[in-house]
C-alpha cells in the first residue's frame, strides 16, 4: 500500500472528476427519454471509482459505489426507471461519496454511520423498485432469446466452456466484481439473475460478442485454466470503448493466469471510434502543477520585454548586418508571439468548469424555497484564464443565489403575474473582443427601486445624483446595504453584493445591473480574457508614453479645427455624427500644465460599456503587447491608471484604464 | 558611493545605520530597510501625483516609487546630477526609492547613543524621527524610515 500512496492524489483528482462527471449526467438526465450513453457513462464513473478506491484501500467508498453502481447497473438494463425521487437519491449518494473523498484526503475520520446509512437507503430503494419491476424481465429474456438466436449456436460449439459448469454462475458475478471482492453482497443482489443475460445482450448489441467470445475460446484452448470471465468484461469493456486505468488493474490482478496475448489482442479488436477516443484521452491531458504554469507565463513575460528590447537595439545595427538582424527578429518576434499564445492557452480552462457547479444549486435551491426554477446555461465553452475561473465563481454563486432566492417569485405569484409557473435562470458567457462577458439573468420580479432608495437613505448612504435607475441599481453594491433582516438560508450568509463586486473589481472586471419591475434582472460581468498580458496602442503625450488598451479603441483621426466644438471651454469632437467628449491625456494623466496643440494632436475614439470619447495625445508610437504590472504592489492605485508596464528600453510606461479615466469627464464638465 | 564599515561588530546591541545627505544635513536610516543603493535615472510621472513623488522606475521587473525628500521637506535643493542618488528601501513588503543627495556611511549606534530629537528646528515631524546622534563633530538626525514611507504624509502607500 505505501508504494500506492503515492498515487493517492491522482486517485483523488480523478474520483473528485468522476463525482463531477455522475452529478452533472444525473442532472442533465431526462426521465421521459432516458439517454443510454448517459446512463453508461454514470455507471462508468461509479465503476471507476469503486476500482480505485479498492485498490487504494479507500473501503469505505467502495462499498458505497458498489451499491450505487448496483442501481445504476439495473437502471441501464432497462430493469428499473429512474424517477426523479431515485435522481435525487444518486445525488445524495455523490455527496456522501464527495465527503468521504475529502475525508480520505485530509485524513480525516470516517462517518461510517453516514456511509451504512446511506448504503442501505440505496440497497432499499434498489429493493423496492425492482421487487415491483420483476414482469420486465421475461421480455428481456424474450428479446434476447429471438433476436440473438446465433448466440446459443455459438456457444454450443463452445466445447469448452461445457466442460466449465461454473460458467454460467460465476459469468455475472465475474463479470464485473471478481476484481474487488465482492461476491456476497453481488450474489444476494443478483440472484434475480438478469445479469448475465442482459449483460450478453448488450453485448450482442454492441456487435462484438462473437469475435471475443471466439478469443476466449482461443484463450481457454491456450491456457490450462481459463477465464471466461475475463472474456464477458473484455467484451464490456470493448462496447463502451473504455479502458481506463483504474479500471483495467484490478482485472488485471484478478486474471494473473490469463494469457498476455488475450489481454493484446482483445484491446486491438474495439471499432476504430472507441480505440481512437481512448488514444484521444490520453494524449490530450497532463497533470501540472498549476504554479509550474504561473512560473512558465512569468518567464513568458520576461521574454516578450527581452525581445521588444533586442528590436528597439536590432534598429542601431550598421547597414552590414541590418537585413540579416531584421530577418531573425522578426523570427524571432513571429516565435515569442507564439510561445506566448501558447502557453497563455495553457491556462485557459472552459467557464464550464465553474458553470457545472450551478445546476445543482439551482435545483437543491429551488426544491429548498419550493419554486421552479430552470436554470439555462450558455456558452460554457468560453475559454478564461484558470485563475479567473477560480476567482470568479464564488461570486457567481453568490449572484445565482441571489437570482434564485429574491429574483425569481414563487409560482403562484408567477401565475397572478401571467408569468409561466417556472422561473428561469440564464447564465451565459461570451467572448467579445478582449473580454469574457458572463451575465446572470432572470424573469423574475425585478429590483425594487423604491426599496433600495429607502434602504440606502435607512443605513445613511449617500444618494447619487442625479438618481437614474442605473445608479439606483447600484446602490446594492455598497458595502452594509444587505441587512440582517434579509439573511435567510439561502443567500445573505454574510457576504454581500459588495464583495461581490469588489471580487470582479479586484480581477479587473466590472459588474452592470439593469432591471424592469416585473421583467426580470440582468447582471452583466465583463472581465478581461487574462490578467497577464494586453493588447495595446503606445502613444506618447506630454513627451511620456502611455498604453491604451486596444480593446477600447474605435479609431484614430487627426481632426480638423471645424471639428472641433467648444462648450463652457471644454471641448467636443464632432466625428460621425456625434459629439465625442475629448480628453487631453497630457494634461490631465501627463502632468502638463498646457493644453496639446490640437493642430499637431491626435485624437484617439475610445470606448467603454458605459461611454464614447476621445483622448487628445501627441502622437501614435505603435502597436505592442505588454506584460501588465501591478502597479499597487510598491504604490498605490491611481486614477486612470490600470497598471504599468515595461518597456524595450526598459522604461516605464503606464496603461490607462479607459473605464476610470471617464470620470475625468464628469469632474470637468 | 563607498560605504565604510566602521566599528566593531562584536558590540552586541548596536544597531547599524546608514548616514545620507540632504542639503547640507546629516540623516541617518536603519541599514536593514536598506534594499540597494543606485544613482537616479529619470522616473515615470504619475498622474496627480504629488510633486515630490517623482514617478515609478523599473526595478528588474517590479515598478517602484520614487519619493524625493528634499521637495517633500524642503530641504536644500531638487537637483539631479550624476551623483544624486536613490537608497531603495525595503518598507513593510514593498520597495520605495528615496532620493537624497548622497549617502555617506555606515555607523554602529547603541541605543544610549540616540538623544531624544527637539521638537523644534528639525525639517521632520518628530513623530518620524528616532533622536538624533553625534558623529564625530557632526549631529546626525536619526530618521525612522519606515514610519515615515508608510505615513499618510507620504502618501506613497494606499491608506488603509
Amino acid at each position: 500500500m505505501d508504494n500506492l500512496s503515492q498515487y493517492n492524489e491522482v486517485f483523488f483528482e480523478e474520483a473528485q472528476e468522476h463525482l463531477e462527471t455522475m452529478e452533472t449526467l444525473l442532472l442533465a438526465y431526462n426521465i421521459d427519454s432516458p439517454d443510454m450513453e448517459e446512463l453508461n457513462s454514470v455507471f462508468r464513473a461509479a465503476h471507476s471509482i469503486k476500482g480505485g478506491s479498492d485498490i487504494f484501500g479507500f473501503k469505505a467508498l467502495t462499498g458505497l459505489t458498489h451499491v450505487m453502481e448496483n442501481m445504476l447497473d439495473s437502471a441501464r438494463n432497462n430493469e428499473l426507471t429512474l424517477t426523479t425521487d431515485l435522481i435525487t437519491v444518486l445525488l445524495e449518494t455523490t455527496d456522501v461519496l464527495k465527503n468521504i473523498l475529502s475525508c480520505y484526503r485530509e485524513e480525516a475520520e470516517i462517518d461510517w454511520d453516514i456511509i451504512e446509512a446511506s448504503k442501505a437507503r440505496l440497497s432499499a430503494t434498489l429493493q423496492e423498485v425492482t421487487g415491483s419491476n420483476n414482469q420486465v424481465h421475461s421480455p428481456l429474456d424474450e428479446e434476447e432469446d429471438l433476436g440473438y438466436g446465433f448466440f446459443d449456436d455459438d456457444d454450443a460449439d463452445t466445447e469448452e466452456e461445457q466442460g466449465f459448469g461454473f460458467f454460467e454462475e460465476d459469468e455475472n458475478d465475474s463479470e464485473k466484481d471478481q476484481g474487488f471482492g465482492f461476491f456476497d453482497e453481488d450474489d444476494k443482489e443478483q440472484e434475480q439473475d438478469q445479469d448475465s443475460k442482459a449483460i450478453d445482450e448488450e453485448s450482442l448489441g454492441y456487435g462484438f460478442f462473437e469475435e471475443n467470445n471466439e478469443m476466449a475460446k482461443e484463450a481457454e484452448s491456450l491456457t490450462t485454466e481459463p477465464q471466461p470471465d475475463a472474456n464477458t468484461e473484455h467484451t464490456e469493456n470493448i462496447g463502451y470503448g473504455f479502458f481506463n486505468e483504474e479500471f483495467n488493474s484490478p482485472q488485471k490482478d484478478a486474471v494473473t493466469a490469463q494469457p498476455a496475448g488475450l489481454t493484446s489482442s482483445t484491446v486491438a479488436k474495439p471499432t476504430p471510434s472507441s480505440k481512437a477516443s481512448e488514444t484521444k484521452a490520453e494524449a490530450t491531458s497532463i497533470r501540472v502543477e498549476t504554479n509550474k504554469i504561473d512560473k512558465l507565463v512569468n518567464l513568458v513575460g520576461e521574454l516578450v520585454i527581452t525581445q521588444s528590447m533586442l528590436n528597439l537595439i536590432g534598429s542601431e545595427v550598421p547597414e552590414s548586418i541590418a537585413d540579416k538582424m531584421q530577418s531573425a527578429l522578426i523570427e524571432l518576434e513571429r516565435n515569442t508571439r507564439e510561445i506566448q499564445e501558447a502557453v497563455m492557452s495553457v491556462r485557459m480552462l472552459p467557464i464550464s468548469f465553474v458553470f457545472n457547479r450551478f445546476p445543482r444549486l439551482v435545483r437543491d435551491l429551488s426544491t429548498k424555497l419550493e419554486k421552479k426554477i430552470n436554470l439555462v446555461i450558455e456558452g460554457g465553452n468560453t475559454e478564461i484564464d484558470k485563475n479567473l475561473v477560480e476567482k470568479i465563481s464564488d461570486p457567481l454563486l453568490h449572484l445565482i443565489r441571489n437570482s434564485v432566492d429574491h429574483g425569481i417569485e414563487l409560482p403562484a405569484k408567477r401565475l397572478e403575474a401571467n408569468k409561466s409557473e417556472t422561473g428561469i435562470v440564464m447564465l451565459s458567457a461570451a467572448q467579445k473582443g478582449g473580454e469574457i462577458v458572463i451575465t446572470i439573468t432572470d424573469d423574475g420580479a425585478g429590483l425594487n427601486r423604491e426599496r433600495i432608495i429607502a434602504k440606502a437613505v435607512e443605513k445613511g448612504i449617500s444618494l447619487p445624483e442625479p438618481l437614474s435607475d442605473s445608479a439606483v441599481w447600484q446602490l446594492i453594491f455598497e458595502a452594509g446595504f444587505s441587512t440582517a433582516a434579509e439573511v435567510t438560508d439561502v443567500s445573505g450568509r454574510g457576504v454581500g453584493m459588495d464583495v461581490v463586486r469588489r471580487n470582479i473589481e479586484s480581477l479587473g472586471g466590472r459588474i452592470d445591473i439593469s432591471s424592469t419591475a416585473g421583467m426580470g434582472t440582468v447582471f452583466t460581468i465583463n472581465l478581461p480574457l487574462t490578467l497577464a498580458i494586453l493588447d495595446g496602442m503606445t502613444v506618447e503625450a506630454s513627451d511620456q508614453v502611455f498604453i491604451i488598451p486596444l480593446v477600447n479603441i474605435v479609431e484614430s483621426i487627426q481632426p480638423v479645427a471645424e471639428q472641433i466644438k467648444h462648450i463652457k471651454g471644454k471641448k467636443l469632437l464632432w466625428v460621425r455624427d456625434e459629439y465625442w467628449p475629448l480628453i487631453d491625456i497630457g494634461k490631465t494623466l501627463g502632468g502638463s500644465p498646457n493644453e496639446t496643440n490640437m493642430e499637431t494632436g491626435i485624437v484617439v475614439l475610445v470606448e467603454t460599456s458605459k461611454q464614447r470619447f476621445g483622448l487628445i495625445i501627441d502622437s501614435l508610437l505603435g502597436q505592442q503587447q505588454v506584460v501588465i504590472k501591478n502597479l499597487e504592489r510598491h504604490y498605490r492605485r491611481v486614477e486612470g491608471i490600470a497598471g504599468a508596464t515595461i518597456m524595450g528600453d526598459g522604461s516605464v510606461a503606464l496603461i490607462l484604464d479607459v473605464d476610470s479615466i471617464t470620470q475625468f469627464i464628469k469632474s470637468d464638465l | 558611493m563607498a560605504i565604510l564599515q566602521q566599528g566593531n561588530t562584536s558590540s552586541m546591541p548596536a544597531k547599524e545605520f546608514l548616514t545620507f545627505v540632504l542639503g547640507d544635513e546629516a540623516y541617518a536610516l536603519d541599514i536593514m530597510t536598506v534594499k540597494e543603493i543606485r544613482g537616479y535615472e529619470p522616473a515615470t510621472k504619475i498622474a496627480n501625483a504629488p510633486s515630490y513623488i517623482k514617478g515609478v522606475i523599473n526595478l528588474r521587473g517590479d515598478i517602484v516609487p520614487i519619493v524625493d525628500l528634499r521637495i517633500k521637506f524642503n530641504i536644500g535643493e531638487a537637483t539631479y546630477n550624476e551623483w544624486t542618488i536613490v537608497i531603495m528601501l525595503n518598507v513593510r513588503d514593498r520597495v520605495v526609492g528615496i532620493v537624497v543627495d548622497g549617502v555617506s556611511d555606515v555607523m554602529n549606534l547603541e541605543a544610549e547613543d540616540i538623544k531624544p530629537a527637539p521638537e523644534f528646528g528639525v525639517a521632520f515631524d518628530s513623530r518620524y524621527l528616532h533622536g538624533l546622534a553625534a558623529l564625530e563633530d557632526q549631529m546626525v538626525i536619526i530618521v525612522d524610515i519606515e514610519e515615515l514611507i508608510s505615513s499618510d504624509e507620504i502618501g506613497v502607500f494606499e491608506s488603509v
